[in-house]
């Protein structure tokens, strides 16, 4: 693989967006340097959708992770999320600003870790305006619900997160939650992972979880969104070496892998849900149904990764699926959903790490 | 001793490995061959990584596992956002683990930073520390001298030739031919998936000649078409 001169290799998702400028005839920073030309100059009406590249790609993954159905499926639980925040923001108007302000926040987290920035910034025209875009849709359903409330102003406010694209980027090579990482078995090195891209912003909403605990719905949603990350850094694949270090064969690798995600999932829930439960006492079904289905979740995210495993993959296309289990297993009584969609991966998961395991028997 | 049998890879109609039979004594064994001889592919087929691959491999009269072998790839890569003391963990329940913590005083890997902020020659040294972690009786070597500066392939030589003394039997593909010469009991030439010729330690005058007499003289070929 190689690389035009002074810009390094070139990388596989490089060459996805390149092949994808010249399907729409449009043309990319790096091949005439000083002059972008989009296709807006070839058209009788001066338009580029040079903005609009990276929503294209989002579809497009999208469309190739899903059947049909499941696109239906995932605008159906899109639909439902808003309805959710709708009679949430009804019940408690006074935290609506603190809504929109977690929106703010989640995008703002998100522009400082994702890894393609310096590849679009160098590669994508536009590229600024194409990741503000993307924001834009992003907090789309929270608009969406503000608006439904009636809170003019706030949603007013939320179209300012499409500046976060022009937002400076902080990276650190430094080792994060140093103390806390000791806490994690050796054989969990997601976990670690996981630490070192949000800490210390996970160990915030935890503790702002166990702080508001009085509170009846905010410690979930907080919980909730620690739960999520978590599950996504369940999405990066180790190497083979690694795999073939953690255990002797597939079915105690995920055993390993799925006790441990649950006893620190369960051990990040418990506290802070307890807490709750001794505040709201009424609420101790929800308590337990929001715990159960956070820990199937995660569950589910370790064997749906080993499901679909490949030596240092990253398994974006995970993310969907991982979705429609976080949306069944916030609702009370529903995380029976994520439980089967994880007994039917189970299985596969079992037979692609034996191969893996034992891809070539002497 | 590594005994090998009717090692077979294929893709499609291709052939890429076809050993019949092959023993390896305890020590060093070079293997040496040029692109796409088959030397990456026949160490992953002898670790099981090949899945195109059928063999019959046997280490002392039983069959050879991941429970006596280890391994280094020749691309390295890790799970991003560990640390290499945190990566080097995993290995450590391998008999080697002491060692490998003495080693690194030489071979001056940052075990406590991101593993992310290496550079290609930390990296390819982080795995063969891991590999060396494991302690076991055959240790399968990938191009390990690719990205290490002068000094690390100094001490990866003495720590091989060590290695033999303890009767371990260590495989090592490379192109650099210098390092092999000095540090392999054995060299095997690897050519179009077949071991063709073997140089013993002290007697590899030979090597370089019957390594390039093929390409040599297609080249002679090519230019003479040339204008």
């Amino acid at each position: 693989m190689t690389g035009v001169n002074g810009t390094g290799p070139v990388s596989p998702c490089a060459i996805c967006v390149r092949d994808f400028c010249r399907s729409n005839r449009m043309t990319l920073a790096t091949e005439h340097p000083t002059q972008i030309v989009p296709i807006a100059q070839l058209w009788p009406v001066r338009f580029s959708i040079a903005p609009f590249i990276l929503l294209r790609l989002r579809w497009l993954q999208l469309r190739r992770a899903f059947p049909p159905y499941g696109l239906v499926i995932l605008a159906l639980a899109v639909v439902t999320a808003i309805w959710l925040l709708h009679l949430v923001m009804l019940q408690y108007h006074r935290a609506v600003p603190s809504f929109a302000g977690g929106a703010l926040l989640i995008v703002w987290g998100l522009h400082q870790r994702r890894d393609d920035l310096h590849f679009l910034l160098r590669h994508v025209p536009q590229a600024r305006q194409a990741i503000a875009m993307e924001y834009g849709v992003l907090v789309l359903p929270m608009l969406v619900g503000l608006l439904s409330v009636r809170a003019w102003a706030v949603a007013g406010m939320l179209p300012l997160v499409c500046l976060a694209a022009w937002l400076p980027v902080f990276r650190s090579g430094s080792v994060r939650g140093a103390w806390l990482r000791r806490w994690v078995p050796v054989r969990l090195f997601e976990w670690r992972a996981f630490l070192q891209n949000t800490h210390p912003i996970s160990l915030l909403l935890w503790v702002l979880a166990f702080a508001f605990c009085w509170l009846p719905v905010l410690p979930l949603f907080l919980l909730g969104i620690v739960a999520l990350t978590a599950t996504s850094s369940q999405e990066q694949c180790e190497p083979r070496v690694m795999l073939l270090a953690t255990a002797t064969d597939g079915r105690s690798l995920l055993l390993t892998k799925v006790r441990g995600a649950v006893v620190l999932i369960g051990g990040l829930m418990l506290p802070a849900l307890t807490a709750a439960t001794l505040f709201q006492r009424g609420w101790w079904w929800v308590h337990v149904g929001f715990g159960l289905g956070m820990v199937v979740m995660t569950a589910y995210a370790v064997v749906l990764k080993y499901a679909n495993y490949h030596p240092g993959a990253r398994l974006d296309a995970n993310g969907p699926n991982l979705t429609i289990a976080a949306l069944f297993a916030i609702l009370p009584g529903l995380s029976l959903v994520p439980l089967v969609m994880l007994l039917t991966e189970w299985p596969k998961a079992r037979a692609n790490l034996n191969a893996w395991f034992h891809a070539h028997h002497h | 001793m590594l005994t090998i049998t009717d090692l077979r890879c294929a893709y499609g109609e291709r052939t890429v490995l076809d050993i019949p039979t092959c023993t390896m004594a305890p020590g060093v064994h070079g293997i040496v061959g040029l692109n796409g001889a088959g030397k990456s592919t026949l160490l992953n087929a002898l670790f099981g990584f090949g899945r195109n691959a059928k063999a019959r491999v046997e280490w002392n009269g039983t069959t050879m596992g991941h429970s006596n072998t280890a391994f280094q790839e020749s691309e390295n890569y890790f799970h991003p956002g560990i640390t290499g003391r945190e990566y080097l963990e995993l290995f450590m329940s391998g008999t080697g683990a002491k060692d490998v913590q003495l080693l690194n005083d030489l071979l001056m890997v940052p075990l406590d930073t991101l593993i992310s902020t290496y550079s290609t020659g930390m990296k390819r040294k982080l795995a063969l520390l891991g590999a060396l972690c494991l302690d076991r009786e055959v240790l399968l070597l990938d191009e390990p001298m690719n990205g290490l500066d002068l000094a690390s392939v100094r001490v990866l030589e003495a720590v091989i030739k060590r290695l033999a003394e303890r009767g371990r039997t260590v495989l090592i593909t490379s192109h650099v031919l210098g390092p092999l010469i000095t540090v392999c009991d054995r060299i095997h030439l690897l050519q179009h998936g077949r071991f063709t010729r073997t140089f013993e330690r002290g007697a590899t005058e030979g090597l370089e000649q019957a390594l390039f007499a093929e390409l040599d003289e297609h080249t002679r070929e090519v230019i003479g078409k040339m204008g």
